[in-house]
Formats: C-alpha cells, sequence, structure tokens
C-alpha cells in the first residue's frame, strides 16, 4: 500500500484502514512483530526489572494492529474524561479544603475517609493543591458505550511505554500511519513539560522520582527521564534539610523545586506514612506543605482514585460542576451506606465486590465458593465502609495478533490528561492495555496496542521533541546524582574487569589447544600454562584456584576450575558474574546511555547467552572443539566490550560522569596489571614464552618489538608495563591518567595537596616512578621478596584510592532506617517497670 | 493543681549519624481539664531550626532535622500544667441506636471528625471477634456513656497488667486471647471494641501522675507515659477513660495528644541515616508544684 494517493477528503477512513490492517496482519504478521520486537529493545523500553536475572524476561509487547478510534466518537469520549479531570479536581481541593461536600452532604464523609489513599495531614494546607495531571481507565461495551473503571491520580503510570508505541509503530507501517491520519502525542508531552516548567522559575531544578534500577518500570521511568531532559532519581538521591529538598550530588547538595513522581504516595515520606518499610524520603510532605516543593501529581492524589466516589458521581458532577456525567462508570454501589448496601445485597450474585484499599478484583459473588463468599461477608459486615459493589461490564473483545495468532481480547484504555492551567488536555487516544483483569496500579502488563484517533482532515506533521539521540552525561555540571556517580565508576570497574577476566581465559584456552595439539608437551606440565592459569586467578581475584590452597591439583587438571571462572554465574569474579554486573550498573544508568551504546550493551547482552548453556562444555582439555568454540565467543564478547569501550570514550560528553567512569576503568585496570605482573614474574622472569605471553595480555607485544627490537627481557618488559607513561596498557598510564581525572572532581581545581585523594594518587604514582626494574626483578629466583612487596604496596595503595574516591564523592547513599516506634515503646516500659515500683504505685502506665 | 512533666528520650548509636529527621508530638495541648504554663523543648544536638505545626487534631508537632554527624541525641520536654480537679461528671447520653443515627448525619466540626473515629485504624481495627466481649457487656448498652464506663471496668477487672508481654504492635486479637497487656493495648482494645459497637472513639496520650507508698521517698523517672481512651457524644463533646486504671482522668492526669491511634500520635518519630544499632532510654517524671495533700 504505499504510494497511496493522499486525498484531502474529508471522509471516514475508519473502514478501510481496517481492512488494509487485517490483510496485512494476515499476511506479514512475523515481519512486523520482529521488527516491533528489535525497535523496542534497540529504544531501551525492555519491560522487566534490572535484577540479578535476565534482563528481558518479559518484553513489553505490541500488537502491530493499532486501536482504531474514530474522531467523533474520540471527542465525545474526550468531553467526558475532561469533566472527570475537572471533578477529580475540584473533589481534590475540597476534601483536603473546606469539605463542602461534607457540610452540605452530597456524601458521606467516611467513604472519603476510609479509603487509605486519603492523607490526613494534608488538611493543613492552607491553599488547594492543584490537580496537574488526571489518568482515567475506561473500556468499552458490547453496545459501544465508555465507560471509566478506575483512576491513577498519583501518576501517569505507563505514560512510556504510549509514547514508545507510538514511536514504534509509526515506524513500522508509516503508510498506514499517514493515511489513518492519525492525532499526534506531541501536544500532550509540550503541555506536560510546559506545566512541570511553569511550576518553577527558569533556574529551578526538576527531577523525575522512580523507584529505581531494581523495579520492573525503571526502564520506563529511565526513558521518560531522557526524553523530557529530566534527571532521574531515586528517593535515596533526595534530602530534606530546612524544609527544602536536595538533591545529593558529586557537587553537594543542589536544590530541588518540582518532583514529577513516579512513586506512590505511601512511599514517598516515612514520617507521614506509617506501615511503610521505611523508604522514602523524610520530611518531604513538610517541605511540601511549607511550599517549598512541587510535587506532581501532589501528595494525597490517591484519595482521588477511591472507587466509593464513583458511587456518588452523579450528585458529585451536579455539586462541583452543575453538570450531568458525560462518562458514565461503572455502577457502584457503597456499602457503608445501609440503603446501598441493602440494594446491592438483594442482587450480590450479579455483582462483584471491591475493596477499595486493594487492587481490583472483578470476578463476580457467583463465582466465589461457599468459603470464600463467606469469608468475604465477614469482612464486609466489619468494615463495610471499605467495599463498593460493581456491576459488570461486557466488555469489547478487539482483534489482536501476537505471536502470529489472531485473537480477540477484552481492552482498557488508559487515557493521560494534563491541566494546561485553562484545561485539561488529553492525549489523543492513550495507551491501550490487553488484558482480562483491570489494570493494577503497577500490576505488570505485557500485551498493549497502540491508539489511533483518526482525524477527518490531514493532520500537520508535528513530531513529538525532536527526536534526536543526546549526547551522554551532557547534564548541567553539579547534577550528577551521587549513586549515578557511583554506578558509573562501577560500570568503568566491570567494563575493564570484564575484559580482563576475558583476555586471561582466553590465553588459558589458546595455550590449551596448542599445546594439545603438539602432543609431545603434555598440558598440565606445562610451566607456560600453569604462569597463565594463575594469572588468571590473580587477575579474576578468584582465590584459592591456580594459586592458594590445592592449586597444584588444580593445575593438573585445571578444567572444572576453568569452567567455574567462566560460567559460575555466582562466583564473585567469574566471567558471567562479572557480565552480570555489568549490565546491571549500565542498567540503573540507563536513563544517561544513548541508543547507539543501548545497541552495544544489547549486543553484547545477546553474546553472553552461550553462559547459560554450560552444559555443553563438559571438558577442556583435549577438547579442541570445545576450546575453539569458546575462543571464538570470548573473541565476539571482546570486540564488543572493545565498541563499549570506544564509545565510552568517543562519544561521550568528558564532565563529570564520564570522569567517574574512567576512574572505574584505570583504577581496575592498575590494579589488574599489577597483580598480573606481579603473579608471573615473581615465578618465572626467564621463560621467553611466559613473558611474550604476558605481554600478549597486556595487548604490547607490538610495542615491545618496536621499542626495545631486542631479545625477551624481564627488565625491559617490566619497564614497558609498569613504568612507561605512553604505554595505555601500563600501570603508569593508569596512575597518570587517574591523577589528571581527579584534578578536575568538583572541589579539586582548587585543592592543593593536602586533599587526601591526591595526596594518595601521587604518592602511589611517585613510587612507580622511582621503581627501577632492574631491583625489582634482583634477586633469588624464587623469593622476589622486592618485586611481591612492590607489588602488594601498589595493590594497597590502589584500593585505598577507590575507598577514598567513594568517600569523598559517592557515599551520600546510605540507606535510611526508621527509628522503630515499637522498639521506643518497650523500651518505655521496660525502664519503668521495676517490679518495686509497680507494687508501690496504684496507678499503672 | 499545678503538675510538671519532664518527659527525656536519648538515643545512642553505634556508629555515626549523618542525618536525622524527626517528628516530635510530646507537647501538652490545652483542653477543658487543663491549661499550659509553661512548656519547652530542648534537642540536642541542636538543629538549624525547629517547626512546630498543628495536626488536624490540633496537637502540636515539632519538625526538625539534625544535619551534624551525631552518636548520641537527646530529647528533653519540660511543661508546667494547672489541671482540673475532678472529671467533668457524665451526662445522659443518647442510646447507642440513636447516637449511629445522629452520626449519619453529622456533617460539620467535632462530630464530622467524630466520623473518622468510627473507621478501623492502623492499631485499632474493627474486628468481629470482640463480638463476644459486646456481648458480655450487654446490659449496659443503652446509654453510650454508660456503656463506655462498663468497658472501661471490664478491662480493668478482665484483664491483667503485665509490662513485659506486650511490645506496641501486638494485634487487638493476641491481647484479646491473652487477657494481658499494658495502657496501649488496653487503650486500643477499648477502641475496637467501641467503634464495632458504633461509638466513635479516639486514643488520647499523656502522663500520669503517680505517688509513693506512705513513708517513701518518689523515685526519679519512675513515672511514665501513659494512655486512654475518649468517646464522642454529638453536642455534649468527648469523654475520657482509663481502662488500665479504671478511672475517669482526673488532677493526675496531664494530656498530651489525640488521634484515632498511637500511629497519629506516637511521641517520636524518626529516620537516621547510619547509626549502626540505635538504643534507647525513656525517663518521665510527673510532679505537682504545691506538695499538699493528694485530693483523690
Amino acid at each position: 500500500m504505499t504510494n497511496t494517493p493522499f486525498e484531502n477528503e474529508e471522509s471516514s477512513r475508519l473502514a478501510p484502514l481496517t481492512r488494509r490492517l487485517q490483510s496485512l496482519a494476515a499476511q506479514h504478521a512475523q515481519q512486523h512483530e520482529s521488527e516491533i520486537a528489535q525497535l523496542l529493545r534497540s529504544n531501551g523500553l525492555a519491560y522487566g526489572s534490572v535484577g540479578q536475572r535476565r534482563l528481558e524476561e518479559r518484553p513489553w509487547q505490541l500488537d502491530v494492529l493499532p486501536k482504531l478510534i474514530e474522531q467523533s466518537e474520540w471527542q465525545q469520549l474526550e468531553a467526558g474524561l475532561n469533566q472527570r479531570a475537572r471533578l477529580k479536581q475540584a473533589l481534590l481541593n475540597d476534601i483536603y479544603g473546606e469539605q463542602a461536600l461534607f457540610h452540605q452532604g452530597i456524601m458521606p464523609a467516611q467513604a472519603v475517609f476510609a479509603h487509605r489513599g486519603y492523607l490526613r495531614a494534608v488538611r493543613q494546607v492552607p491553599s488547594a493543591w492543584q490537580l496537574p495531571l488526571c489518568n482515567i481507565d475506561v473500556t468499552r461495551t458490547r453496545h459501544g458505550t465508555w465507560l471509566a473503571t478506575g483512576d491513577s491520580n498519583q501518576k501517569p503510570g505507563h505514560v512510556g511505554y504510549a509514547l514508545e508505541n507510538r514511536l514504534v509503530l509509526s515506524q513500522v507501517l508509516p503508510d498506514h500511519y499517514r493515511y489513518g491520519r492519525v492525532q499526534r502525542h506531541a501536544a500532550y508531552f509540550r503541555s506536560l513539560i510546559a506545566t512541570l516548567s511553569n511550576s518553577m522559575d527558569i533556574d529551578e531544578r526538576c527531577v523525575l522520582l522512580g523507584y529505581g534500577a531494581s523495579h520492573p518500570n525503571h526502564f520506563e521511568h529511565a526513558y521518560l527521564a531522557k526524553y523530557l531532559g529530566y534527571t532521574l532519581v531515586e528517593p535515596n538521591d533526595l534530602t530534606v534539610r530546612d524544609q527544602r529538598v536536595w538533591l545529593k550530588t558529586v557537587a553537594g547538595l543542589q536544590r530541588v523545586d518540582v518532583i514529577f513522581r513516579f512513586i506512590n504516595d505511601r512511599d514517598t515520606d516515612p514520617l507521614a506514612y506509617s506501615g511503610g518499610d521505611g523508604t522514602g524520603i523524610p520530611g518531604l510532605l513538610h517541605a511540601a506543605i511549607a511550599n517549598n516543593v512541587q510535587i506532581i501529581n501532589p501528595l494525597g492524589s490517591a484519595a482521588l482514585d477511591n472507587p466509593a466516589l464513583d458511587a456518588y458521581l452523579a450528585p458529585l458532577c451536579q455539586f462541583y460542576l452543575g453538570e450531568t456525567p458525560l462518562l458514565d462508570s461503572v455502577g457502584s454501589y457503597w456499602l457503608g451506606d445501609a440503603a446501598q448496601r441493602d440494594a446491592a445485597f438483594s442482587r450480590l450474585d450479579a455483582l462483584s465486590i471491591r475493596d477499595i484499599n486493594a487492587a481490583p478484583d472483578d470476578s463476580p459473588v457467583s463465582a466465589l465458593n461457599e468459603q470464600q463468599r463467606s469469608a468475604l461477608l465477614t469482612r464486609i459486615d466489619a468494615t463495610p465502609h471499605s467495599f463498593v459493589a460493581v456491576e459488570p461490564i461486557d466488555r469489547e473483545r478487539v482483534e489482536s495478533v501476537f505471536n502470529q495468532l489472531p485473537t480477540s481480547l477484552p481492552i482498557i484504555l488508559r487515557t493521560y490528561l494534563v491541566n494546561n492551567g485553562e484545561n485539561f488536555e488529553a492525549m489523543p487516544g492513550g495507551l491501550c492495555l490487553l488484558d482480562d483483569n483491570n489494570p493494577g496500579d503497577d500490576q505488570q502488563h505485557q500485551s498493549s496496542k497502540d491508539v489511533w484517533v483518526l482525524s477527518r482532515q490531514n493532520v500537520p506533521e508535528d513530531s513529538l521533541l525532536p527526536h534526536q539521540d543526546i549526547p551522554d552525561y551532557a547534564i548541567h555540571d553539579g547534577e550528577l546524582p551521587s549513586r549515578v556517580a557511583d554506578n558509573l565508576f562501577w560500570l568503568g570497574r566491570n567494563a575493564e574487569r570484564a575484559e580482563n577476566t576475558l583476555r586471561n581465559l582466553r590465553s588459558a584456552l589458546q595455550l590449551m589447544r596448542r599445546f594439545d595439539a603438539d602432543e609431545q608437551i603434555p598440558v598440565p606440565t606445562s610451566e607456560l600454562l600453569a604462569s597463565q592459569l594463575r594469572a588468571t586467578t590473580t587477575a579474576t581475584d578468584t582465590l584459592p584456584g591456580f594459586v592458594g590452597a590445592g592449586a597444584a591439583r588444580r593445575l593438573q587438571k585445571p578444567d572444572r576450575e576453568l569452567l567455574s571462572i567462566i560460567f559460575n554465574e555466582n562466583r564473585t569474579g567469574s566471567l558471567a558474574n562479572t557480565l552480570q554486573n555489568l549490565q546491571f550498573t549500565a542498567g540503573s544508568v540507563r536513563d544517561r546511555v544513548s541508543y547507539d551504546l543501548l545497541r552495544i550493551l544489547n549486543r553484547l547482552d545477546d553474546r553472553a547467552r552461550f553462559l547459560q548453556q554450560e552444559s555443553a562444555y563438559k571438558s577442556l582439555t583435549g577438547n579442541s572443539k570445545a576450546l575453539s568454540q569458546l575462543i571464538e565467543q570470548f573473541n565476539q564478547l571482546i570486540d564488543s566490550l572493545a565498541a563499549l569501550s570506544g564509545m565510552t570514550h568517543e562519544n561521550f560528553t568528558h564532565g563529570e560522569g564520564w570522569q567517574f567512569m574512567m576512574l572505574g576503568r584505570r583504577i581496575e585496570r592498575a590494579r589488574q596489571a599489577t597483580a598480573v605482573l606481579g603473579s608471573v614474574l615473581q615465578n618465572n622472569q626467564n621463560d621467553p614464552a611466559v613473558l611474550e605471553n604476558l605481554l600478549r595480555n597486556f595487548d604490547s607485544v607490538m610495542t615491545y618489538r618496536s621499542r626495545y627490537r631486542s631479545q625477551l627481557d624481564a627488565r625491559l618488559v617490566l619497564n614497558l608495563l609498569l613504568l612507561d607513561e605512553r604505554n595505555p596498557r601500563s600501570v603508569a598510564y593508569q596512575l597518570l591518567h587517574i591523577d589528571r581525572s581527579i584534578r578536575t572532581l568538583p572541589g579539586m581545581r582548587r585543592a592543593d595537596h593536602s586533599d587526601p585523594l591526591l595526596k594518595l594518587v601521587t604518592a602511589v604514582l611517585s613510587r612507580v616512578r622511582l621503581a627501577e626494574p632492574a631491583e625489582l626483578l634482583a634477586g633469588n629466583q624464587n623469593q622476589r621478596q622486592s618485586l611481591k612487596k612492590f607489588v602488594m604496596i601498589i595493590e594497597e595503595l590502589t584500593s585505598k584510592l577507590a575507598t577514598t574516591l567513594s568517600a569523598n564523592y559517592l557515599t551520600h547513599t546510605e540507606i535510611p532506617t526508621n527509628l522503630d516506634t515499637a522498639s521506643l515503646l518497650t523500651a518505655i516500659l521496660v525502664e519503668n517497670t521495676d517490679p518495686a515500683d509497680n507494687a508501690a504505685s496504684e496507678p499503672r502506665p | 493543681m499545678k503538675v510538671q512533666v519532664l518527659h527525656k528520650t536519648d538515643y545512642r548509636y553505634t556508629a555515626n549519624v549523618s542525618q536525622s529527621v524527626n517528628r516530635l508530638c510530646l507537647s501538652p495541648r490545652d483542653t477543658p481539664n487543663q491549661r499550659v504554663l509553661e512548656h519547652q523543648i530542648s534537642i540536642d544536638p541542636s538543629p538549624v531550626q525547629i517547626d512546630v505545626i498543628e495536626d488536624i487534631y490540633g496537637n502540636k508537632i515539632n519538625y526538625f532535622s539534625i544535619d551534624e554527624p551525631h552518636l548520641q541525641f537527646t530529647v528533653t520536654a519540660r511543661s508546667l500544667l494547672e489541671t482540673a480537679d475532678q472529671a467533668p461528671p457524665l451526662p445522659l447520653a443518647p442510646r447507642i441506636e440513636l447516637l449511629k443515627k445522629q452520626l449519619c448525619h453529622s456533617i460539620t466540626g467535632d462530630a464530622l471528625l467524630a466520623t473518622d473515629c468510627l473507621l478501623p485504624s492502623p492499631f485499632a481495627p474493627v474486628l468481629q471477634e470482640v463480638d463476644s466481649l459486646i456481648a458480655e457487656l450487654a446490659e449496659h448498652q443503652g446509654d453510650a456513656l454508660e456503656f463506655s464506663c462498663a468497658l472501661m471496668q471490664y478491662i480493668f477487672e478482665n484483664f491483667e497488667f503485665d509490662s513485659t508481654f506486650s511490645t506496641l504492635v501486638t494485634p487487638i486479637s493476641a491481647v484479646l486471647e491473652a487477657r494481658r497487656g499494658v495502657c496501649q493495648d488496653f487503650a486500643h482494645l477499648a477502641i475496637s471494641v467501641l467503634r464495632r459497637a458504633g461509638i466513635p472513639a479516639r486514643y488520647v496520650s499523656g502522663y500520669l501522675e503517680t505517688l509513693p507508698p506512705p513513708g517513701q521517698m518518689k523515685l526519679q523517672g519512675a513515672d511514665a507515659s501513659h494512655a486512654w481512651f475518649s468517646v464522642f457524644i454529638p453536642e455534649l463533646g468527648w469523654f475520657d477513660f482509663d481502662p488500665t486504671n479504671n478511672k475517669r482522668p482526673d488532677a493526675q492526669y496531664v494530656t498530651t495528644a489525640w488521634g484515632r491511634d498511637y500511629a497519629d500520635i506516637a511521641p517520636l518519630k524518626g529516620v537516621v541515616y547510619g547509626g549502626g544499632t540505635p538504643s534507647m532510654t525513656v525517663s518521665v517524671d510527673v510532679n505537682r508544684l504545691n506538695t499538699g495533700v493528694a485530693s483523690v
């Protein structure tokens, strides 16, 4: 259907577009599905948490068939959504303000109080809070009526997926998209940004507050933060001091003026909401009440999600707006009211019961067994105020294609409205979720559709924001959260560690393959291989391995230990473990990673998949096929890591974030290089084969040849790998660049040499500069005390450097603990209950 | 009479606390039965700023944070009050069924707030398990205040005071089962029963003066913070009952704050960064100023 003439006629294109999409789905489903999957992945919106498990366990699914809505139908629905949003705004102002609705008997106060989203402390706010965003779930019945089924007013959950779905589907079906004259999402996001920036002055700061990398929606938050251009933070990145909110950055505390939050009320402030797990930002509510920070949406908006409000929809609409409801809600009875309860109980089997404080479960009462039914009735009897009975909905089912199978599923449309100061504006269409159940708050949904609202006229080209890739880490100086710097530091270290681990393992396997082919030299006794195996243990820090207790036995039969260092993801230092840590740290800073880099990380992840198939590699010694396979896998991984290294070096703004990443890389390389040099040269300095292998591990064979043009000499090797400040693999080179990086860190530009960090780096650099290769290597063949000592000192100083760096810049990341009120009370009682006292005094506490 | 209260809370930590954020509810309030003459809170190390705000119940809450590293943290609240000698007499109250009807139509002021005190709260849930207890008080179910009095007496007579039994989080059902507890438990239990019966009830925190046995010196720090319950009757207001001592609070009682339950008015809520293992001691002294003969 390319080259479709785009007539300008004002006719409905619903029917022809539907036909075209259906035939497309029938013919090219597979092609489009894989295209969609690829785009979703490359945009970094995999749906899942960054955990120790695989990242892509529950990928977000997007149906190739969009949900089509005609303009006229949408306009009608939009008017209803708009009215509901205005109603919620009025309710927010009233329930936390004058409470006219109670005074005038519009609805009973208990219906509001019984919902746990009702925040009692917010009554103290002098001026009513605005409701900038309103999010309404709707569904369509078989008869074509739209009904509101739920509200989520704390945050526009899943809005990132709405954005993502649109970007992907408009790329996959560009012709259909243009033909359908689909209304754009751009206006919504522009208004969203305008609303957020209207809340602050030009020099003020807005952050996007999410739960952090282990939360299922982390990727969505990272995606949105990147798209909107706000710093993504977690609760622990923020602190309240003097009633103000501050961001903990590497340059100290920075004031935060607006918080665009994606966390629930209950998780915001452990001082305001008891019963949580203590996480959150203590004092946040107080700062908000003092009007020192704007929270969008404001704390307390969860009260608007209360399903009991729908039992009073018509009177509320009349009371606040003087209107009749344009968009009906699901028929509801609030069971706290005797008359409504009687009405509901008279036909209970036809209804379903919702606990207003629990995720909705719409299974009808008739589906409960006797035991469940009586348990439910008991709960209703104890707390009738917390329950509503709702009418069943005969939901329309919509054609979908998943895994090339046509199916038909009931839908929920999640709509997003933004208050632009004068009225509410709805994103045309919103997000379509496919499920048999109502979407809960953070419930994981796998399947979705893009929603296309078809205009009658041509729609002007209107891209959301210029869709360009932002340069990595291009954030203002002084806005790098300490946690992010910490993750970048470890991203650098893990990348370096992975690369070194791979190089060492590859060398070991290459030697095993080489010697195996030549049966004259039995593998286990080869000193060259032993030297490499010892270096591998030292580099990966997987003691005892080939160095500590039991080393002799393992050197004889190295297969098991090697397989463990490669595959065992639970073993610290193993290849699998290091790559997992690398992906975890990369995932944690996903909002700061460019699409190109994301692709490299995805590729790396793909190439590491063989690590899940340990069973395919039972033995290594004498198994040249397995050795070759693994070496090839390692080569591929090394290529990916090289791409990562190149990309981070060439395409990043060399700002604070980059400095921390490079510091991580350099410190790790310095540590490993020193350890490996020590391990190899202490045992063997005269075997040319060992020396050559050492040079190869440092990627310095060519440099050595071109520089010295001589036989391999341990002193020259040591000179090149330890002391040469121009060899990018040498220890000295790392230290030199660590010194330079540290001088660019915040607070350092003016610092003198009394700074502990500068002192440390100067100390270690001087040690290396003053070292004499000949002296280090002199002495008894088997007891190179001086080299051993030297290596120990350098290792210790380097690790101290890492600790000091972390203490100075990165450890604003303490976890808060609640001073347990229970222990408090127990202590009071114990303190005051000397038995003698009790007996003596009549009154008892 | 004039009563002086000294309430000292002391935290010690095994590691430095880099920051602590706190919410105090330690300031006694004016009530029909008491007047606050002097009140002072001192905090060490001293915070840059203390914000005093009123919560929806009218309690005074202090917010502050300590932003310098510290190993020890002390809060001392000193108050001087004038307390009324006797509890106000109990008037005739409406029957419980009538009370429920009246409350349904309560849409303003105290009564509106009181409807919140019919709903379950974290520490005072509404449970069917208390129905048998309500049944035992069947003969007192006419007048709502008579019922409250009977409930106070019932708890006093049938539940054993046992300071070793309970931590604060003891669920009501465990207290019912064991028939023992401390003042917080008895207050929460009574509130649960009253809410289930349809009478609005709230939790009151404060202090109780203890008297040494005749001829003995009073021990320093031997007093304690205390808790009891209060019920609401439309147009008549709130009435206090102490189930731990089977007594309507009088001149020996000092009221600090009230709320739906303990969680609303915990004396000290705090969140600390760092600190290792905290340990805490509390001492309370309640002393009458004109040491005359007690009029109890």
